[in-house]
C-alpha cells in the first residue's frame, strides 16, 4: 500500500516537472524582460554568461530605470497616448458593432442582405495591402497627425460585427419578441435583452479591439508625425533604434507596455477563452 | 389601421437604417474606398513628395512581375514563412492542447501562461528577443551553451534570419491556435473513444480516426487564419532584421512598405499590394473549397 503511494507521488512529481519544463520557455522570456528592466546600466548583460539565477534576477534591483523612463523620456505621455486610442477604439466599435449586430440578427430591412455581404467581403481585406489608399484617404480627411486619425478608422470593424451578430442569433428570439410586446423600443430590446445575455462576447470582442489598438504599430507609425501624439509602440521602437541603446530602459518600456494588456487578460480569461472557443466554433 | 401598420414599418426600417449605417459608413469610407483607389492608384507613377501623377497603364504590374527580382524574392521568403509557420504552429498548437486538456491541478495556470504572448504586443515581444537572440548578449545562446552549442548569430546570420524570426512569431502565437483546438478536442463526445477502447482500439488509433477527422473545422479554422496572417507578417521584421541580413527575411509586407514610405513610390508599392491581396484572396479561397470538399466527403 505505501509503496503504491509513494510510487503515486512520484508519478505526480514527474507530471508537475513536465509541465514546468513546458511553461519554462513561456515564462522565462517575462522574467527575463521584467529582471533586467530593473538592474542598473553596468550590471546589464553581467550575468548573461554563465547562465545562473543571476541571469534572471537583478543582483541590486533598481526602479531608475523607469524613473528615467517616466520622467525625461516623456514615456507617460505615450502611455497615456495609447491608451486613450485604444480605450476610445474599443468604447465606439463595442457600440457600432452592437447596433449593426442587433439590426443584422434581429430586424427586416431592404438591402440587409447586401449590406451584410459587405461587411462580410471586408473581412478578409489584408490591411497592409490597403495601408497605402487608407493613409491617402485619412490625410484626404484631414485627419493625419490627429487622435481621430488613429482612431476612427478602426471602429467599424467587420471582423467585431460578424461575431457579435453569430452570437446574438443564438440568444432565443422569443424573449425579445415578449419585451417588444410589452412595449420595448429596439434599443430597449438591445440594451434590456439582448447585452445583459452577451457577457462572454462582449468580453472578447472588446479585448480584441484593445489589444488590436494597443497593438497597431505600422498604422501610427505612418500617421503620426508630431511626438506629442506618438504610441507607446512606436516610442518603443525608436528607442531601439537610436545611437547609443540604454536597454535597461527598452526593458522597462516594454514591461510597461505589456502590463495593461496582460492584466486585462488574466482578469477576464474566463470570458475571453469562452468568446475565442466560440469565434473558432462559428466559421 | 392600414396606414398606422405602414408607418410601423417605416419606422422599423428607419431604426435600422441609423444602427447600420455607421458600420456601413465606415468600412466602406476605410476599406472599401482603399481597395478601389489602391487599385486605381497602381495604374499611376505616384510620388507621394512631388505629387507628380502619371498615367502608366499595366507598366507598374509589368516591371513587378517580370523584372523586379526583389519582389520575386520577397514572395518565395513569404511562402516559405507562411508554409513553415502553419505546418509548425499548429502541430505545436495541436501537442499543447492535448496536454492542457488533461485533468492536472495547476493546468489552468499553464494554459494562462501559454496564452499570455498572445496578448502582450508584438513589438515587446519582437524586441525582447531581439536580445534574447543577440549573438554576444543574448541568453539564448547562454542556454545553448549548457548543451556544448556553440554561440550562433541568430539574426544577422542569413541562414538563420528567418528561422529564428519565424520561431519567434510562432512562440507568439501558438497560445491562440492552442486554445481553438482545445475548444474542438473538448467538442467530441468522451462516448466516442469510449467505445473505440472497447472495439480494442490503440491510443493512436483513437487519435487517428476520431480526433482528427472531428478536429477538421477547427484545425481547417485555424491553417486559414494562420495562413492569411503569415502572408501580412510585416512588425516583427521590422523591428528585428529590417528585411536583412541579405534579404534573406525581405517578406512582401516589408518589402511594400519600404517601396511606399522609404523609396516614396506609391504607385509601385500598390501595384504590389494589389498583387500580394489578390494572393491572400486566392489561397483563402482555395482553403475554403478544401475544407468544403472535405465535409460534402
Amino acid at each position: 500500500m505505501t509503496r503504491r503511494g509513494s510510487l503515486r507521488f512520484l508519478q505526480k512529481i514527474c507530471v508537475v516537472l513536465g509541465l514546468a519544463f513546458l511553461v519554462l520557455p513561456f515564462f522565462l522570456p517575462f522574467l527575463w524582460m521584467v529582471g533586467s528592466s530593473l538592474r542598473t546600466n553596468e550590471e546589464m548583460f553581467k550575468y548573461t554568461h554563465p547562465l545562473t539565477i543571476r541571469t534572471f534576477v537583478p543582483l541590486r534591483p533598481t526602479v531608475s530605470n523607469y524613473v528615467h523612463l517616466m520622467g525625461e523620456m516623456r514615456f507617460f505621455r505615450y502611455f497615456l497616448n495609447s491608451m486613450f486610442v485604444a480605450l476610445s477604439v474599443t468604447a465606439l466599435t463595442l457600440m457600432l458593432s452592437a447596433l449593426a449586430a442587433y439590426a443584422f440578427s434581429r430586424m427586416n430591412f431592404p438591402l440587409r442582405n447586401l449590406a451584410f455581404i459587405l461587411v462580410l467581403a471586408t473581412m478578409m481585406v489584408p490591411f497592409e495591402s490597403t495601408v497605402i489608399p487608407l493613409y491617402l484617404v485619412v490625410r484626404g480627411m484631414k485627419m493625419h497627425n490627429t487622435y481621430s486619425g488613429l482612431i476612427v478608422p478602426w471602429i467599424a470593424n467587420p471582423f467585431i460585427v460578424f461575431l457579435m451578430r453569430q452570437f446574438f442569433l443564438t440568444i432565443p428570439k422569443d424573449l425579445d419578441e415578449a419585451a417588444i410586446i410589452d412595449g420595448c423600443s429596439h434599443l430597449g430590446v438591445l440594451r434590456h435583452v439582448i447585452l445583459p445575455n452577451s457577457k462572454s462576447i462582449l468580453v472578447t470582442a472588446g479585448l480584441m479591439s484593445f489589444l488590436w489598438s494597443w497593438d497597431a504599430f505600422l498604422w501610427p507609425l505612418i500617421i503620426i508625425e508630431s511626438p506629442a501624439k506618438m504610441v507607446i509602440q512606436v516610442a518603443i521602437s525608436s528607442l531601439n533604434t537610436q545611437e547609443v541603446v540604454y536597454w535597461g530602459r527598452v526593458f522597462a518600456a516594454c514591461t510597461v507596455a505589456s502590463l495593461p494588456t496582460v492584466a486585462a487578460f488574466l482578469a477576464l480569461q474566463r470570458y475571453y477563452v469562452q468568446g475565442i472557443a466560440f469565434s473558432g466554433m462559428k466559421q | 389601421m392600414k396606414l398606422t401598420r405602414l408607418t410601423r414599418r417605416h419606422k422599423t426600417y428607419f431604426t435600422a437604417a441609423l444602427f447600420v449605417t455607421p458600420v456601413v459608413l465606415g468600412i466602406t469610407l476605410f476599406k472599401i474606398v482603399p481597395i478601389i483607389s489602391a487599385l486605381r492608384v497602381s495604374f499611376f507613377d505616384y510620388n507621394l513628395l512631388s505629387e507628380m501623377k502619371t498615367y502608366l497603364g499595366l507598366e507598374n504590374y509589368r516591371l513587378a512581375v517580370l523584372y523586379d527580382t526583389r519582389f520575386h524574392h520577397s514572395l518565395l521568403v513569404t511562402l516559405v514563412f507562411a508554409v513553415c509557420k502553419v505546418a509548425i504552429q499548429v502541430a505545436l498548437g495541436l501537442a499543447l492542447a492535448m496536454v492542457v486538456r488533461q485533468k492536472i491541478t495547476g493546468i489552468g495556470a499553464v494554459r494562462s501562461m501559454i496564452f499570455v504572448p498572445v496578448v502582450t504586443s508584438m513589438v515587446v515581444v519582437a524586441t525582447v528577443w531581439n536580445l534574447i537572440y543577440h549573438p554576444t548578449e543574448g541568453v539564448l545562446n547562454s542556454i545553448l551553451s549548457l548543451f556544448g552549442v556553440p554561440p550562433k548569430g541568430f539574426l544577422i546570420n542569413p541562414r538563420y534570419a528567418l528561422p529564428s524570426v519565424l520561431a519567434m512569431t510562432v512562440w507568439k502565437d501558438v497560445g491562440f491556435t492552442m486554445i481553438i483546438l482545445l475548444s474542438g478536442l473538448q467538442s467530441i463526445p468522451e462516448t466516442y473513444y469510449e467505445a473505440a477502447a472497447i472495439d480494442g482500439a490503440s491510443k493512436i488509433q483513437s487519435f487517428r480516426h476520431i480526433t482528427l477527422p472531428l478536429l477538421r473545422p477547427a484545425l481547417m479554422y485555424v491553417i486559414v487564419t494562420i495562413t492569411v496572417f503569415s502572408f501580412q507578417v510585416f512588425t516583427p521584421v521590422y523591428i528585428m532584421t529590417q528585411g536583412g541580413p541579405l534579404d534573406s527575411t525581405r517578406v512582401v509586407a516589408y518589402n511594400i512598405y519600404e517601396n511606399a514610405f522609404v523609396y516614396m513610390k506609391m504607385g509601385y508599392a500598390s501595384a504590389l499590394s494589389v498583387m500580394l491581396f489578390a494572393i491572400i484572396l486566392v489561397i483563402s479561397l482555395v482553403q475554403m473549397r478544401i475544407v468544403r470538399g472535405g465535409e460534402s466527403a
